[in-house]
């Protein structure tokens, strides 16, 4: 190979980017021709210098609010795959607990809070939401707790920030000045916030991690044991507009599929929700443990369900029950 | 008993083919897949956080709208970098960022490039060099600016992502040896821009 060639080359050698042959050619060369090594070195001390420019990286704050944004677009239906906007969601679980996981989406900085969301003030209502209101519980009030006002509302609140290794979430509220509140999940103000949280977010992103945080079981204390937190859950797993909201209440209510107040959620579900997905998982909770009050929802679904499953799995528990598969 | 819908373990083939089936949760884990990579590319390219974060909804979105005209001729990851590459082109020639960087560097700008509030995380930095560093990149950045978008995306893709030539060009929808010669005249106005800033 001529010095010239070798020359004209030495980039591309210097990025792997000739063949094997070539490469040995350079190299060879190299060791014998004074010109043409010192012509190597000095291109690798300009490679040097352009690597000493620092390469912005993204952060997990940055790649947080990105993702936020992006699935706020997705909900809000600026963009859609289809007409539809039930899509079914498949491997659901997973997905949405890979996605919450901190492990996975963002890689936590020592001692410093894995999951950051934030919504903007005013909204305080969802429709959905609201036919599932306990009564006396109006749209966006809390109830006072220790240190906060007569009436904090979720439109104050700015961002909502978990870490799970600490047992800790941060609640940074608006109200004249911004103010920061953290605790445990289980503490009443920040159970109280993280409640009116999932009833009134606008981003089901941040409904999702709220869920997330309230479910959660964290040193034997079962998030759901608390029951007005089990019925908030239940209310969005009836009228939470994002599906995939709706399959992670139902996924985190299974352990208490036995409670009256559930099974009669459940049941809406399998009556109402027009996400296969939901009703799927809403029968096979419920046939679990299967009762006879159950055969007319049952003979009902059998009838008219669209979803092959869910006729398939009602007419089998129909048959279990002894109870006739027809309605009368 | 009656066979219930099981999990399978997808690959990314299949996480493709259910996005274009508006399964809405394949098209996340997807976008889980390589959005750090995308939002890394958008704010090496643009260098600005704020063009960084519109780079990454405009990207994903159109590959969400498009996603059911893939057609599985290159890697999902080369037709993502595509899309990436040409949202970031888009705003390059709209916002018109030489000059915005030129005259940030002159000072008459509003505030510090990006590249100065990088902080040198390398092991073994020291404020002596962190300074040369800085100075360094400055001057890269000029350098950046002097090359045309085709120039700088090939240079920048090769040198900094270590993207090999013949993805670079499927990337930018040319041949490799026409890659090869956008990155022979990016390496040649570089060194010319760096000569005398010291090694």
């Amino acid at each position: 190979m001529s010095c010239e060639k070798i020359q004209s080359n030495i980039g591309l050698y210097l990025y792997g980017e000739l063949s094997a042959d070539e490469t040995e050619a350079v190299e060879a060369h190299a060791e014998h021709c004074a010109v043409c090594g010192r012509a190597i070195a000095e291109e690798r001390r300009f490679f040097a210098l352009l690597n000493e420019a620092p390469r912005p990286e993204a952060s997990d704050e940055l790649l947080a609010e990105c993702r936020d944004r992006l699935m706020r677009s997705v909900d809000r239906g600026e963009v859609a795959l289809s007409a539809s906007s039930f899509f079914p969601l498949k491997n659901w679980r997973v997905s949405l607990r890979a996605y919450l996981s901190p492990a996975r989406a963002w890689r936590p900085a020592a001692a410093l809070a894995v999951l950051a969301l934030a919504f903007v003030a005013g909204r305080s209502t969802t429709p959905d939401a609201s036919r599932f209101r306990p009564p006396g519980f109006a749209a966006g009030d809390i109830e006072p707790g220790a240190g906060l006002p007569a009436k904090a509302t979720v439109a104050g609140i700015q961002s909502i920030e978990a870490d799970p290794e600490r047992d800790n979430v941060e609640i940074i509220i608006e109200e004249t000045t911004r103010r920061t509140l953290s605790g445990r999940a289980r503490d009443p103000m920040i159970r109280n916030l993280l409640l009116s949280a999932m009833r009134s977010a606008p981003s089901s992103g941040m409904r999702l991690a709220t869920l997330d945080i309230l479910t959660r079981s964290s040193g034997g204390h079962d998030g759901l044991a608390d029951r007005d937190v089990r019925r908030i859950v239940a209310e969005s797993m009836l009228g939470d507009a994002n599906p995939g909201v709706r399959l992670l209440a139902i996924d985190a209510l299974k352990s208490h599929s036995s409670d009256p107040e559930v099974r009669r959620s459940l049941v809406e579900v399998v009556r109402h929700d027009l996400n296969p997905g939901m009703r799927v998982q809403a029968i096979d909770l419920l046939t679990q443990q299967p009762d006879r009050d159950l055969a007319g929802v049952l003979q009902e679904l059998v009838e008219r369900d669209t979803n092959r499953y869910v006729r398939l799995r009602s007419r089998r528990t129909l048959e279990e029950l002894n109870a006739s598969v027809e309605r009368f | 008993m009656i066979a219930r819908p099981e999990e399978t373990v997808r690959d990314e083939a299949e996480l493709i083919r259910a996005a274009q089936r508006a399964d809405h949760d394949a098209f996340e884990r997807l976008v889980c897949l390589y959005d750090r990579s995308v939002l890394s590319v958008a704010l090496h390219l643009l260098r600005s956080e704020e063009d960084a974060r519109d780079a990454y909804q405009e990207a994903f979105l159109r590959a969400y709208r498009g996603i059911q005209g893939f057609r599985f001729q290159c890697s999902f990851h080369t037709w993502l970098y595509r899309i990436t590459t040409n949202v970031c082109l888009d705003h390059l020639r709209k916002k018109k960022i030489r000059r915005e960087c030129a005259s940030r560097q002159e000072g008459t700008g509003d505030g510090p490039a990006l590249l100065e509030q990088v902080p040198d995380h390398r092991a073994g930095s020291n404020p002596e060099r962190v300074l040369s560093g800085r100075q360094a990149s400055q001057s890269i950045q000029l350098a950046l600016e002097g090359l045309s978008p085709s120039e700088r995306m090939v240079f920048q893709y090769r040198h900094y992502e270590g993207l090999r030539l013949r993805a670079i060009g499927k990337i930018l929808s040319m041949s490799e040896a026409a890659a090869k010669n956008c990155l022979f005249r990016a390496h040649r106005k570089m060194r010319a821009s760096l000569k005398d800033v010291p090694r």
